[in-house]
């Protein structure tokens, strides 16, 4: 039932000004490996984002290139018990 | 950092703030106060790390106390001791506890909660089918549901928020006028309600464009007169008439595809619209409402529209929301434990034999949930193999779990051995 929203008729409505989402944030190759260094945890061990997912589309279209598979996502949330904290998703098909 | 701490300022004193904003995120999350900033720089200088939320709770019991920093040094360490009690220990199930935090007071709900909610007549589940649809994924709730604000501007004038109602409500043909069927010349014959139309913000002028417009109705649509449409059938068939008259009564005439009604309400700051019946994509496209603060209680439509993170926020407010109503006080973590679960493949899974349960990797573990036969008789024509890695697969085959002192394991390296291997 839910119909897709057209990416190209979102341009009023930005996904990211959500109150629900919260903000996110595409990580290079360096500080990929400094989470995975600090976390000692590998790639698959992460929680998983859809590339198809409106938030990881919508980076895609702020950095102007194409968000492959493998790259990692941070999520800056808030919590009603831990305040603000930073997790991590990995994007995949 | 100053030996003697200065009073800081009050907390509502803008000027002191400190922006405290994600790197590289566009919106700044949260201001920080002197205070707090203060408590940072301790924290970091004695080595230890507290959530936030820790740090802002004793920097707004303490910042006009005008304290030593040596008592605030003492608070801080008790402070981390107390935080380290309350951590949970390495090993420890913590999704059985969830599973029996929520279970329990979950046993209190009555089954047949189904009740009007405070919420201007609009009936929504609540109670214990409200919590059983959440933690399925149930693609469509059994009553959606969606709230909308508006900017201040707007949220003032009854008009423009009536406009905005009336182009949300999805309005049919039927209920704006009266049709009725003239058999002897194969046509219907639509009269508009004049009343109906003004209270809807509809014109004639639109009622023509969207009957013609509509594609179903082929049929050729003339208006006749100040007040009146005719669409001719064509053919001589009674079964047609008959069809086209059904076709013609649900033609939408205005509206979004799926609410069924919208009521305003005057709260403290505005009027808020709630509907019956949930399409987030198509609302989020309408004008002059506050986009950031749409809301619906169809999870999946919000993991399409807007994400899985959004999500799983969303899983987690409506469950607790839902217990909290019921009286029954559940730790937030749990429900939050119970969402990370369910968001963490990258789409809204469902806890149970099609969910999580079901994708289990151990196939003894997911014979002694459900289904067993097929479980095992499927492990055996492919030959799956089974770690003992979880609870149920070394209960069954009687070993102890790998949980708390049972998940660690003592290797004895005597000393002349560790030496002899250096």
């Amino acid at each position: 039932m839910a119909e897709k929203a057209q990416p190209e008729s979102e341009t009023r409505f930005s996904v990211m000004s959500h109150q629900l989402v919260p903000t996110h944030i595409l990580l290079d190759q360096k500080e990929e490996q400094d989470v995975l260094a600090r976390y000692r945890t590998t790639k698959d061990a992460l929680p998983k984002i859809r590339r198809t997912d409106p938030c990881v589309q919508s980076l895609e279209a702020k950095a102007g290139e194409e968000i492959r598979r493998g790259r990692i996502i941070k999520i800056f949330r808030k919590s009603e018990t831990a305040g603000l904290y930073f997790t991590y998703r990995v994007v995949v098909d | 950092m100053p030996s003697k701490k200065r009073a800081p300022p009050k907390r509502k004193d803008k000027k002191d703030r400190i922006r405290y904003a994600a790197p590289g995120a566009d919106k700044v999350i949260r201001e920080q106060t002197p205070c707090e900033r203060q408590l940072r720089g301790m924290l970091e200088a004695m080595n230890e790390r507290l959530p936030d939320q820790i740090v802002w709770k004793v920097a707004d019991k303490i910042h006009d106390m005008n304290l030593k920093e040596k008592t605030i040094r003492k608070i801080l360490e008790a402070t981390v001791q107390r935080f380290r009690l309350h951590t949970i220990d390495p090993t420890e199930s913590a999704g059985i506890i969830a599973a029996q935090s929520i279970g329990e007071p979950g046993t209190q709900m009555t089954m047949r909660t189904f009740h009007y909610a405070g919420v201007a007549e609009i009936n929504v589940t609540l109670g214990l089918p409200r919590l059983i649809e959440i933690v399925d994924a149930r693609r469509v709730p059994s009553t959606p549901m969606m709230e909308i604000h508006f900017p201040r501007e707007v949220a003032a004038s009854v008009e423009e928020v009536q406009r905005v109602v009336s182009e949300i409500e999805l309005t049919k043909l039927l209920d704006i006028a009266d049709i009725e069927t003239d058999i002897t010349n194969m046509q219907i014959i639509v009269h508009p309600d004049k009343q109906k139309l003004r209270a809807k913000n509809i014109t004639m002028d639109d009622m023509e464009k969207a009957l013609s417009k509509k594609s179903r109705v082929k049929n050729e649509v003339e208006r006749v007169g100040e007040d009146k449409f005719v669409i001719k059938s064509g053919e001589l068939s009674y079964k047609r008439l008959q069809q086209l008259l059904e076709l013609t009564k649900n033609l939408k005439i205005k509206g979004i595809e799926g609410i069924q009604r919208a009521i305003l309400r005057k709260e403290p700051e505005g009027y808020v619209v709630y509907t019956e019946g949930s399409n987030l994509a198509r609302v989020l496209q309408i004008k002059n409402i506050d986009h950031s603060r749409v809301m619906t209680n169809n999870i999946l439509e919000i993991n399409d529209v807007l994400g899985i993170e959004a999500a799983r926020g969303a899983i987690i407010r409506e469950a607790h929301r839902t217990l909290s109503e019921q009286g029954l006080l559940v730790d937030i973590r749990h429900i939050m434990l119970v969402a990370d679960m369910m968001t963490s493949d990258g789409d809204v899974k469902a806890i149970g034999r099609h969910g999580i349960s079901g994708r289990k990797s151990s196939v003894l573990a997911r014979a002694a949930f459900e289904i067993t036969t097929n479980h095992l008789l499927r492990a055996g024509i492919i030959g799956e193999e089974d770690h003992l890695g979880g609870v149920a697969e070394n209960i069954i085959v009687g070993q102890p779990v790998t949980l708390g002192t049972g998940a660690v394991n003592l290797v004895y390296w005597p000393k002349k051995e560790r030496d002899k291997a250096k």
